[in-house]
């Protein structure tokens, strides 16, 4: 087992950073800086986070500094909630360091609708949703993706589902990327990768993945909300939280044994081999970087072609068009990818794992209609917690590579959950709160009970108060569908 | 088998007397963590599926046993409940591969009967370990499953 003895020296710099120096453990190039405040830092104590952070500082090309988040929890390899970055030339692209639900991430519409008009109708809504959208283990595809369109599903993520009927060309401005990671390579994606994702185009997944309907609790950033289309409190939201499904995972698994084959004594050199990695201009590295854009494109698609369903759940019960419900892409960001960036003149791979890209106003990557305010960045919640549309701001360029949290990491286990709580007192204790729950297993809401979760308004306060991307909204469940 | 306490993932202990169990338990395991816990005996047999792997050492036997059923599932919509082993050896004298196979019955997700659970996203191999205690004989093998 990697890291067994999990106790790195962190020194503290000041009430929301911290630093593990170079030196603290072996081999370090460079040192970890932590964003989190005292009673965040307790929990990240709790786990491995840390001495993975060190472990990731071990890397070869790795520029600057690890980044961990207010959210971050232990992973493979990498810890979650956390980026790095690793020069191109020499350095390298990690398959841990993003994740196996490549493109996991989120997406928020706005809506014309008030809490008020909402509430009377949401268990209608979200048994349509939940009819509408296939979710929950085994579901059945709606959509027939066979071997025929697979490659161009993976190639033109959500440009080919806007053109199939799925969307508007809008969708795709405010979808990071417009959906559409150019370097996508479908040969690079294997045939197990492809029979796992062509029955699951078009599905929620299970976990804590879900559809949430949403309204405004408190607006912190008058002029941005105004830019995502927001007018003010009570108005309501809806939050679509999903990844690449099995495509994706299997995209990860797949070249996490291919990196182990092709280089076994630099993993064996590793001080944990699930840092294995593909050196920056190997044949390898090419393949990767193909494949994980392709499976990044599934998930995009995945996630257009739910909204076009959510649309249409919507436009049902509330009889009205979806253009007169005002159901417009706020935005969507991924929250597991490696992207190509320069930063501080340096082209380099940035591994963000269970981290938002969060770029400030000016930058020429966001959608014309931002770029007077900067890039909304979505923080879900977990049922029963709110979720955050916050800005990314100049300071997180030179402090974290452009970026922040991705929402609220665990801090229980799953058994812990179950032992501490029955999911029908969470579904009820929800409902006193006005929130309504529709999921198929009981054990599963025990599961995700809001206790299991770290505090998300203190992850969004200490993003906030570093200064790397600022709170814009509050938002509260009113419904949630989880698979 | 027991679940061990992992924050984000799903880890299980499987112990048993013979090795061919150990992997029946393994991959029993798998689809158990998919469903609520007693709808496993209620999955009838209607298809069946021979598995055969070949893996350097036992981990890597174990891990590509587990991932093509996950593989199954995911593009067939099967889930397993019973494993019949016909062989896990050694691929020939002297060589240090392994080959297992198992014939694996079950059926196509049913969700009238079947209340979905977690989603296996993969099989990893994260203190994972297949070993055999020298004093007891008794085989172990530790799992964690990313969901």
């Amino acid at each position: 087992m990697a890291f067994p003895n999990r106790v790195v020296s962190v020194n503290k710099i000041d009430s929301l950073k911290w630093e593990i120096p170079v030196g603290a453990f072996p081999g370090m190039h460079v040192p970890a800086i932590i964003f989190a405040s005292d009673a965040l830092m307790t929990k990240i104590r709790e786990d491995r986070t840390l001495i993975q952070a060190a472990g990731v500082a071990t890397l070869p090309g790795v520029i600057e500094k690890v980044v961990v988040l207010p959210d971050a929890h232990e992973g493979y390899g990498f810890p979650i909630g956390g980026v790095a970055a690793l020069d191109c030339e020499t350095g390298g692209i990690s398959p841990g360091g993003i994740g196996y639900d490549i493109n996991c991430g989120v997406r928020i519409l706005r809506t014309n609708l008030t809490a008020n008009e909402v509430k009377p109708h949401i268990p209608e809504l979200l048994d349509e949703m939940f009819e509408n959208v296939p979710s929950g283990v085994g579901s059945k595809a709606k959509l027939r993706i066979d071997r025929a369109n697979i490659n161009e599903v993976m190639e033109r993520g959500s440009e080919w589902a806007v053109e199939n009927g799925y969307g508007t060309k809008k969708d795709l401005e405010h979808t990071e990327e417009g959906g559409r990671m150019k370097a996508a390579d479908s040969r690079a994606v294997s045939d197990d990768a492809k029979k796992r994702g062509m029955p699951q185009c078009g599905s929620l997944g299970a976990g804590n993945h879900f559809l949430e309907v949403q309204k405004v609790n408190e607006v912190f950033d008058a002029e941005a909300v105004k830019a995502f289309g927001i007018t003010g409190k009570d108005q309501v939201t809806i939050m679509i939280h999903t990844g690449s499904r099995g495509l994706g995972h299997q995209v990860c698994s797949d070249y996490l044994r291919k990196m182990e084959t092709e280089y076994p004594q630099l993993a064996s050199k590793l001080p944990d081999r699930e840092l294995i990695y593909a050196p920056a201009g190997s044949h390898l590295a090419e393949e990767y970087l193909g494949a994980m854009s392709a499976a990044a494109n599934f998930a995009w698609a995945n996630r257009q072609l739910i909204t076009h369903w959510v649309r249409e759940s919507f436009q049902k019960v509330f009889r009205k068009d979806a253009d007169s419900l005002g159901l417009e892409l706020i935005y969507d960001v991924c929250h597991n990818v490696c992207k190509v960036e320069e930063h501080n003149g340096r082209k380099c791979f940035v591994h963000r794992k269970g981290a938002t890209r969060a770029f400030p106003k000016g930058r020429p990557e966001l959608s014309h209609d931002y770029r007077h305010i900067g890039q909304p960045v979505l923080l879900p919640g977990n049922m029963g917690t709110a979720s955050y549309i916050l800005v990314g701001q100049e300071k997180a360029m030179t402090e974290t590579f452009g970026s922040t949290a991705h929402g609220a990491g665990r801090v229980k286990s799953r058994h812990a959950a179950i032992a501490a709580h029955r999911g029908s007192d969470v579904k009820a204790k929800l409902a006193e709160m006005g929130i309504i729950v529709r999921c198929q297993s009981l054990e599963v809401v025990a599961e995700e009970a809001p206790d299991a979760y770290k505090d998300i308004d203190e992850v969004a306060r200490v993003s906030h108060e570093a200064g790397i991307a600022t709170r814009a909204v509050r938002l509260v469940p009113m419904g949630v569908v989880k698979g | 088998m027991i679940f061990l306490n992992h924050t984000a993932d799903l880890e299980f202990e499987a112990e048993t007397e013979r090795l061919e169990d150990l992997f029946g338990i393994c991959a029993h395991t798998l689809f158990q963590a998919m469903m609520e816990e007693d709808l496993m005996r209620t999955v009838m047999p209607r298809e069946t599926r021979n598995v055969q792997v070949e893996g350097t050492d036992l981990e890597s036997l174990l891990y590509g046993f587990l991932e093509k059923l996950l593989i199954l599932h995911d593009s067939e919509r099967l889930v397993f409940s019973d494993f019949s082993f016909k062989r896990l050896e050694k691929k020939n004298k002297n060589s240090t591969g392994w080959i297992c196979e198992y014939e694996c019955r079950g059926e196509a997700w049913d969700s009238a009967r079947m209340t979905s659970k977690e989603h296996v996203k993969a099989v990893t191999y994260h203190d994972m370990r297949v070993e055999r205690d020298a004093t007891s004989g008794i085989w172990k093998a530790r799992v964690l499953l990313d969901i």
